[in-house]
């Protein structure tokens, strides 16, 4: 256990030293935003956009008789911004682009391609590891801004069209108690999340052993990982944010 | 290949920083459009913060803009009116609770009759007195509680300790035994209005006994005689009040002498006439009495 905490803050090391080289990683670093959100976005909707009807649906169908109906408009904006929108865009990304970094970089280890890199003076982790990191870092707030847009207008259209709930009800339930430091928390999560998937992805990927099958132990692992990894984070932010959240 | 990436990055992030503007502004300023500023200025507003509604007569009209707390403890409120209301002359304002989730609200108040002109911009619209709070409401039924219980100390005090409850209680001991006392004399009341209607049947068949003798039939002939000599009468009477009448009719018609008399101007004309001329005669024979009166003795 030991030895893997020093290897972490091995790796960690590394990617601290790979942000002096920009030359190496900019260019790269495109490359991942292109994948790591442009490329998420359809997912990122459809998911959000689901979400939302549910949570909508759910709320209007469990409230009380006699509750006033903005709760809806209130429960939906709390539930995707602060909670599902974040988490659930990290889970999915965690699926579909930590698993291809594990399985990307795993494939670089066990074909000997980091070592070809490391041969031609080039940093292997400036230039796989910190191009993903940051696109991550950029992305994930990017992808869970959409996914909390999406979410809310797809809360609001089932409330209005299926429920029959009033868009004057609704929009007074959204901007009830509503407080800027909401978005910048769930942006904030979102982040963390980015942050988490790149860091534990790279990793696992960067110490693949044992040829194909190492590959696959190595995927399967991250995204264990990664999905553990941000549900802890989310307890954790919960936690420690949460009573500034306060009304 | 990478301008192509650099391309679609740039469109995603742009888009996602709208949104993000776009949203924040939108949920935190009630809106995106800019209406015309009004200013108000409260003791206390409780969560009362930007972005919430303003209401003219429970109408939503406008957002609280902003919200600054002055140096003497009173709240300087910025309120943006959308430009196609008109907020009347004479308005007040209140921050008033709104729903069960702790929200409020800028309510305007018009006053009534409602003036023709509206503030301005930048005019600072008068605070009005506020509705009760749940504080108010809770210190009212506080103080209802606290007369409550010296209401029921008192009584504690007066009823029970005093000896009320006991009298209350002989009280209504003694109602049950008047209660039974009444009945035994209702009872009794009873048998005696039985007994009297039994000996008023009886006088009543003694007395249809009575009728056939011959005296009470005699007494029955003269009264039907004298019904009918009253019957007679009374047509006497109405044949001489007819004939009154129609001398009367006569009379006022001015036929006959009476008639004449009665309706006849020129008889009176005449005894006018006379009676003036015996006046003067009458006047002349006091002014020249030797005129009219010559005694002569020898």
């Amino acid at each position: 256990m030991f030895r893997d905490i020093g290897l972490r803050t091995y790796f960690f090391r590394d990617i601290a030293r790979g942000f002096g080289d920009p030359a190496t990683y900019v260019p790269e670093t495109l490359r991942q935003m292109k994948m790591m959100g442009v490329d998420s976005v359809p997912i990122t909707v459809i998911v959000a956009a689901f979400i939302g009807a549910v949570i909508a649906l759910q709320v209007r169908y469990q409230i009380l008789p006699g509750v006033q109906l903005s709760i809806v408009g209130l429960a939906s904006r709390l539930m995707i911004v602060l909670e599902l929108g974040p988490l659930l865009t990290g889970l999915v990304l965690t699926g579909r682009v930590g698993g291809r970094m594990t399985a990307e970089i795993g494939t670089m280890r066990v074909t000997e391609q980091i070592d070809a890199l490391e041969t031609l003076a080039y940093d292997p982790v400036a230039f796989l590891v910190v191009p993903r990191f940051l696109a991550g870092t950029i992305m994930l707030p990017t992808l869970a801004i959409l996914a909390d847009a999406v979410g809310l207008l797809s809360a609001y259209f089932v409330s209005v069209r299926v429920t029959h709930i009033t868009p004057q009800d609704f929009i007074a339930g959204l901007r009830l108690g509503y407080e800027g430091f909401q978005i910048f928390y769930s942006l904030l999560k979102a982040m963390m999340f980015g942050m988490a998937i790149a860091l534990v992805c790279s990793y696992e990927g960067y110490i693949t052993e044992a040829g194909a099958e190492g590959v696959g132990r190595s995927t399967a692992r991250a995204v264990v990982i990664s999905s553990v990894t941000i549900l802890v984070l989310d307890a954790l932010t919960a936690t420690v944010l949460g009573p500034l959240l306060q009304a | 290949m990478r301008r192509r990436n650099e391309v679609s990055v740039g469109i995603l992030m742009t888009a996602a920083v709208i949104v993000l503007i776009l949203g924040m502004v939108w949920l935190a300023r009630g809106g995106l459009k800019n209406g015309y500023p009004l200013h108000a200025r409260f003791t206390w507003g409780q969560n009362l913060k930007s972005g919430q509604p303003v209401l003219l007569a429970g109408v939503a009209v406008g957002t609280v803009r902003d919200v600054q707390l002055r140096r003497d403890g009173h709240l300087d409120v910025l309120l943006s009116i959308d430009d196609e209301y008109q907020v009347p002359k004479g308005s007040t304002a209140t921050v008033k609770a709104v729903g069960i989730f702790g929200d409020v609200a800028v309510a305007l108040t018009p006053p009534l009759p409602a003036p023709a002109a509206s503030y301005a911009p930048d005019d600072t619209v008068p605070t009005g007195v506020p509705s009760a709070d749940i504080d108010q409401i809770l210190s009212r039924v506080d103080s209802i509680g606290r007369s409550v219980s010296v209401l029921t100390s008192a009584l504690q005090k007066e009823v029970i300790e005093a000896g009320t409850f006991k009298d209350l209680h002989n009280l209504v001991a003694s109602s049950a035994k008047v209660s039974a006392q009444l009945q035994g004399v209702l009872a009794e009341q009873n048998r005696n209005a039985t007994a009297t209607m039994e000996a008023f049947k009886n006088s009543a068949t003694k007395l249809g006994n009575l009728a056939d003798s011959t005296q009470i039939a005699a007494t029955l002939a003269n009264t039907r005689e004298i019904t009918a000599n009253t019957a007679r009468l009374t047509a006497n009477l109405d044949s001489t009040n007819a004939q009154i009448q129609r001398l009367l009719g006569l009379a006022q018609h001015g036929n006959g002498t009476v008639g004449k008399l009665l309706t006849d101007t020129l008889l009176y004309n005449d005894l006018h006439r006379l009676i003036r001329q015996a006046d003067s005669l009458l006047a002349d024979i006091k002014a020249n009495p030797k005129k009219y009166i010559n005694v002569r003795i020898f």
